[in-house]
């Protein structure tokens, strides 16, 4: 039962991945003189929400987009805030194809170092290393802003992996790629955890978003499962509602997942419905 | 309270977003790519005629013709296009690895935007683009009293047909000549080597002091205070009515 819930996120997943791949496809195709005609041929630029973020600054004050920039990508950059105010970073843990793509790597990792998987990096070192992303965030988001070009292409890994195959692809952009490939076989989601500016600041929702990760303390049997399968080594199992910046809201944790004992980690809100 | 399982979160991501992305372009917001309008002259007897000089290099020979109504045929003839190629395939920046010349002289965006200002009669800056002998025999047909000054021009920056090495196989299959170019490879995004200081309609100020050019130099230029740097200088010229080919000329002679 536990296998069969693993796969609604799973397809979810890879459907977004397999739509952005088709894209980022048919936009090349297109730019040659082909492409399907049905299937959108928007470049990753202009369907990445991140780029939504670091175009703020130029919309409001000079009422333009920075280069290569529509308002396809605030529109997106505006939803995915919609869904993480209700659900918290569900784009990191759901949608997002670079996610998944370090997820699928990381299974091979998981297969040769099976329980040291994702747990080789000093615990000390680790926590250091997460504040990185903050600081490249606000980094990337200024440099945009200052230069009305879009900086973060040129090291965006996302970006190298849909477009490695044109002419398009900072080398700086490959070898971050590569970089975090080979460091997905250790870490699960390195990326995310250490780099990823998007989520470092999606990360805030999990402060006060409307469905948040709660564990029963009741009915918990103190069995470690849920910390165990997180893939951001988030300690669900001495917490009583997950607030972790890092958390990507994938669920694992949950108990239509990992935990073993029925409706003791769950999405619930107090907001809305009737008390049980 | 309300607890909601896995298959409402996988239902609501997708709902959301793609629920969200339809409502956004049923109101007509959604836009994926830059709109091939050109910008209109805003003063004179030109008033409200688009303007050559925004013309830009993603601009496709249809959508140039259709913006200026000049006949695609008659685009395709002036920059040596078969007639077979679709207008519709071919971008004006894909001129610029066309054609091959031992002194170095390039065919580009630059060269249409001159050829449709010349053509059509209307106003545009000259500065260094050249056409091909078979572009000026046209522009003459369709405005047979030019200037002295444009003459004069003409003469200096005229390009014999028989002179250019035309990549053929590029024109034939419609294929961008950006990938032909090996300095493309592996490039950043923004613009190959030989292109990093070249001022476009998209370069900011930024970039424009990233090519070497001094804030006072830049500053004597447009007369006036460096504005934001994120601002494009093309976006700059439009808001002070200044002629951005002019104020790029000046910028570029700069760089060189």
């Amino acid at each position: 039962m536990k296998k069969n819930k693993r796969k609604i996120r799973v397809a979810v997943q890879a459907f977004f991945f397999i739509l952005i791949a088709f894209i980022s496809v048919n936009h090349n195709l297109v730019e040659a003189g082909g492409g399907i005609a049905l299937l959108s041929n928007a470049s990753l630029h202009a369907i990445c929400p991140f780029g939504g973020v670091v175009t703020l600054y130029q919309l409001f004050t000079l009422g333009t987009f920075v280069q290569k920039l529509h308002s396809s990508a605030v529109i997106l950059m505006g939803i995915v805030f919609f869904l993480a105010l209700l659900l918290g970073p569900v784009f990191c843990g759901w949608i997002c194809p670079f996610g998944t793509f370090q997820e699928w790597i990381g299974k091979i990792g998981k297969k040769i170092f099976k329980k040291r998987y994702n747990n080789m990096m000093p615990k000390k070192l680790d926590s250091k290393l997460r504040y990185f992303r903050i600081i490249f965030l606000v980094w990337v988001v200024f440099m945009t802003a200052r230069s009305g070009t879009i900086v973060f292409s040129n090291i965006d890994p996302y970006y190298a992996l849909f477009n490695f195959w044109t002419s398009e692809v900072a080398v700086t952009g490959m070898i971050a790629l590569f970089v975090i490939m080979g460091l997905s076989l250790f870490i699960e989601r390195p990326w995310c955890k250490y780099a990823c500016p998007y989520g470092a600041l999606l990360g805030f929702f999990n402060k006060f978003n409307l469905f948040k990760i709660k564990r029963n303390e009741a009915t918990c049997i103190s069995c470690d499962l849920c910390t165990h399968n997180c893939p951001m080594n988030i300690d669900v199992a001495n917490a009583s509602e997950i607030k972790d910046l890092q958390c990507i809201r994938c669920f694992e944790c949950t108990s239509e997942n990992s935990c073993p004992v029925t409706e003791t980690v769950v999405i619930e809100t107090k907001m809305m419905g009737t008390k049980k | 309270m309300m607890r909601i399982n896995l298959k409402v979160v996988g239902l609501l991501s997708l709902g959301i977003m793609f629920g969200g992305i339809a409502i956004f372009m049923g109101l007509g917001i959604w836009q994926t790519e830059s709109t091939k309008t050109p910008a209109k002259f805003s003063t004179g007897i030109y008033e409200g005629l688009a303007n050559p000089a925004d013309i830009r290099g993603s601009y496709t020979f249809a959508e140039v013709a259709e913006a200026f109504d000049v006949p695609a045929e008659i685009l395709k003839e002036a920059f040596m296009i078969p007639s077979d190629v679709d207008a519709e395939t071919i971008q004006t920046k894909d001129l610029e690895g066309m054609y091959s010349f031992e002194d170095g002289t390039e065919i580009g965006n630059g060269s249409v935007k001159l050829f449709v200002a010349l053509y059509k009669g209307l106003p545009y800056a000259l500065s260094d683009d050249y056409i091909f002998d078979k572009a000026v025999t046209l522009i003459k047909l369709n405005q047979p009293e030019l200037s002295p000054e444009i003459e004069a021009y003409l003469v200096e920056h005229t390009v014999l047909s028989e002179a250019a090495e035309a990549d053929v196989n590029v024109v034939a299959s419609g294929e961008s000549s950006i990938g032909e170019n090996p300095t493309d490879e592996v490039s950043t995004s923004e613009a190959t080597t030989s292109e990093e200081n070249l001022i476009k309609g998209n370069t900011t100020f930024q970039q424009v002091l990233d090519m070497g050019i001094s804030i006072e130099a830049v500053e004597a230029i447009i007369e006036a205070e460096l504005p934001q740097r994120s601002m494009t200088v093309k976006d700059y010229c439009m808001n002070e009515n200044l002629e951005f080919s002019v104020i790029k000329a000046a910028l570029q002679d700069l760089i060189e």
